[in-house]
């Protein structure tokens, strides 16, 4: 009747921790998340760009949003929203840059309404969005936008692909306060290298939920913790059953 | 209402179309209409990038007038020309070659400068974990180039336990941490929790 | 300014100069150093050495032009080695710029001048939608191609075509992509529910991450160049691979230095300090 039968038992219980545990948020119980330093750093970046008189230079990389990495995009977003909000504040001007089309409302309206949250609509500037386009034309816009504008802080966080080193090490160049995340694990090491602040895998995940204190996300993280912390249980278990010769787990989860 | 019927008639599809073949053909319909609207997001992308450089071109600007209009009249002629031409053969595909190719392997290839000029910068003993980063980066070098092999044997074994140890280890810890969050993030999208891909409200 | 602080500030020009040094020289004056092969690349080699002829194979392209330098050899490779063992291929793109390698491939393979098209061969072309073109691949082929190959020929027409029509029917499908999530989507929609045996050709900074599928998932992981060196080096037939593989190791010998370098006027300065 039902193929896949372990998948989907998981499955049922996954979409059951994460559906309770984001209606328990919802319900005034929000769960604590501990401060990533790259999220607090964004404060002193936008801070320094400020004082400076410098901007901040936002980019995702590939800003897809109609594939599997489009979760990045959306995590980005969320970030992009709240330095927008603290640059709105400071008075701190944001150029975003964006490589494909599907994320270009998605920024704007990030942007838009940061500001308007901050009433400084007035602020504004629809130009500092800027459509680079894929591939090359966005690793050549970016380099001489990092080149030319001198940004006090490059904050990278999204998909992005062979484009990171360049865009890192540019930015590294010019002297900008470097702050990354990306889900892409290949390129972590890049930016490990050569950023100041660093968001590894599902930290960027977690850091859109941080910055937006919705409790229905924050939530959702805390589930997410679960259902890891249940994964890991069944590494161990499954490691244990298998040293002792039994592969019952591997069976059960083959089902 | 729209992401969650498609994203459920997806799910249920791998789960029951044996059972309940209609999934089968609700599913291959929905991949169909998928396929149609990534080739139109192509589309949009060339239209989009169009529309942005005719703006530059009406701008104040005289070296992005210039560029942009140099780059319109290349998209109108190559455009033009693989529609009456044959793309892949023939001066259409020597020119594409030559001017696509070009720039493309050369722009790739300032990676290694950069690469090099990060190392250099990067790569110091000042705290544990980036004398660690060092320390992996010289194994895989010199484990992934021939003269490694030559200079000491063993790099190959070192080599050959980092990545299928330490690296397998930590990457399959950060993979299934990013397939919880995928997962998480779908499943909040199909309830209509997550609207920022429709440019909602924060 | 002491030296210490000059040795580790380098002008990156300087840094520049030696890496085109490095690259340019042993390609006008090769080496020859041996090539060990690792197991991610025997891997594919067993595999593809343990079908029997006329088993169908699908070559997945995810590259262009931009990916040349290092999908060239191992892509030529692994083709010839399937074409020599008369299993017959599908190519087919889930990549813009997937047309012109294909092509590109058709071209620079001397193998395939003897093969025969829609025989022994063919040229599917290009499916847009990411994962979507991958799930719709490998349930319905044809229905994924809307009934026709890349030059709109009916796949009826096609010999090699008649018992193929989703993943089930095919022996093993050949990855080969620069980016993004292609090898683990490859793993979800055609191993998983289909059971298609799977292998990569991938760009060197994709290979760590894939590294955890191998072997039990992933057959074999052909690691770009260097990877191509040692396919050429199992088929007998050195290539480009070969040839770069030196001005990587020369590459790699600068960088070694510069990197020691840096250190050595980490360690001076900050003598210099106390």
């Amino acid at each position: 009747m039902i193929e896949h039968l372990s998948a989907f038992v998981l499955f049922a219980f996954f979409w059951a921790i994460i559906y309770l545990r984001m209606e328990r948020a919802n319900r005034g119980t929000v769960p604590v998340m501990k401060s990533l330093g790259a999220l607090d750093a964004i404060d002193e970046a936008v801070g320094r760009a400020s004082e400076m008189g410098k901007s901040v230079h936002f980019t995702y990389g590939k800003s897809y949003l109609l594939n599997t990495e489009g979760g990045q995009t959306v995590a980005g977003s969320h970030i992009l929203h709240y330095v927008s909000r603290i640059c709105a504040r400071l008075g701190a001007t944001i150029i975003a840059t964006v490589s494909e089309p599907e994320g270009m409302a998605l920024t704007i309206d990030s942007v838009e309404q940061a500001y308007i949250m901050e009433n400084a609509s007035d602020q504004f500037v629809l130009e500092n969005i800027i459509f680079t386009g894929p591939g090359l034309a966005y690793n050549s816009y970016v380099i001489n936008l990092l080149e030319t504008e001198r940004p006090a802080a490059n904050i990278i966080c999204g998909r992005i692909a062979s484009a990171s080193l360049l865009v890192a090490e540019t930015g590294a160049r010019v002297g900008a306060i470097q702050i990354a995340g990306t889900a892409t694990t290949f390129q972590c090491a890049f930016f490990a290298a050569v950023c100041d602040y660093l968001l590894i895998g599902e930290e960027l995940y977690a850091a859109s939920a941080y910055v937006t204190k919705d409790p229905e996300l924050l939530g959702a993280i805390e589930a997410q913790d679960i259902l890891k912390l249940i994964s890991i249980a069944l590494v161990l278990i499954g490691f244990i059953t298998v040293n002792l010769g039994s592969r019952i787990i591997i069976s059960l989860l083959s089902y | 209402m729209v992401t969650a019927i498609f994203g459920i008639s997806m799910i249920l599809s791998y789960f029951f179309s044996k059972s309940i073949p209609a999934l089968n053909t609700i599913s291959n319909e929905l991949m169909t209409w998928g396929k149609i609207m990534s080739a139109f997001a192509l589309f949009l992308g060339a239209t989009t990038m169009t529309v942005s450089h005719i703006r530059k071109v009406q701008g104040k600007d005289p070296k992005e007038r210039f560029l942009s209009s140099w780059l319109i009249i290349l998209i109108i002629v190559f455009s033009v020309a693989g529609i009456l031409f044959e793309p892949t053969v023939g001066s259409y595909a020597l020119w594409y070659n030559v001017v696509a190719m070009g720039i493309g392997i050369s722009t790739e290839s300032l990676l290694a400068f950069y690469i090099m000029v990060a190392a250099y910068r990067a790569f110091r003993f000042k705290t544990v974990e980036s004398s660690l980063l060092m320390i992996s980066c010289f194994i895989t070098m010199f484990w992934s180039a021939p003269v490694g092999a030559a200079i000491w044997p063993g790099i190959t074994e070192l080599g050959n336990w980092l990545m299928n140890v330490p690296n397998k280890a930590t990457t399959r810890g950060i993979i299934l941490g990013i397939a919880v969050g995928t997962i998480s993030l779908g499943i909040r999208m199909i309830m209509g929790k997550e609207t920022a891909y429709l440019g909602g409200e924060e | 300014m002491s030296i210490a602080h000059k040795l580790g500030n380098l002008d990156r020009r300087i840094i520049y100069v030696f890496i085109f040094l490095s690259v340019i020289w042993p390609l006008l004056s090769p080496i020859g150093l041996p090539i060990e092969v690792l197991p991610y690349t025997t891997g594919l080699y067993d595999a593809i050495e343990e079908l029997p002829a006329g088993s169908t194979v699908v070559m997945s392209y995810t590259w262009g032009q931009t990916e040349l330098p290092w999908a060239k050899s191992p892509t030529k490779a692994v083709t010839t080695h399937l074409l020599s063992r008369d299993i017959n291929v599908i190519f087919l793109t889930y990549g813009v710029t997937g047309p012109w390698a294909i092509e590109y491939t058709f071209a620079n393979v001397p193998l395939i001048s003897e093969k025969e098209y829609g025989v022994d061969y063919v040229n599917l072309g290009f499916i847009a939608g990411g994962e979507m073109a991958y799930a719709a691949v490998a349930n319905d082929m044809w229905e994924a191609v809307a009934g026709r190959d890349y030059y709109q020929t009916e796949l009826e027409d096609i010999p090699l075509m008649t018992n193929i029509h989703d993943a089930g029917d095919v022996d093993l499908v050949i990855t080969v992509t620069g980016g993004g999530d292609n090898p683990a989507g490859h793993l979800r929609q055609w191993q998983v529910p289909f059971g298609t045996p799977v292998a990569i050709i991938v760009y060197g900074v994709l290979f760590p991450a894939n590294v955890p599928y191998f072997p039990e998932q992933i057959l074999g992981i052909i690691n770009g160049i260097r990877g191509g060196a040692e396919y050429e080096a199992l088929i007998g037939a050195p290539s480009a691979g070969t040839s770069w593989m030196d001005a990587i190791s020369a590459a790699h010998i600068v960088m070694a230095f510069f990197i020691i370098l840096g250190n050595v006027a980490y360690i001076l300065e900050k003598m210099e300090k106390r």
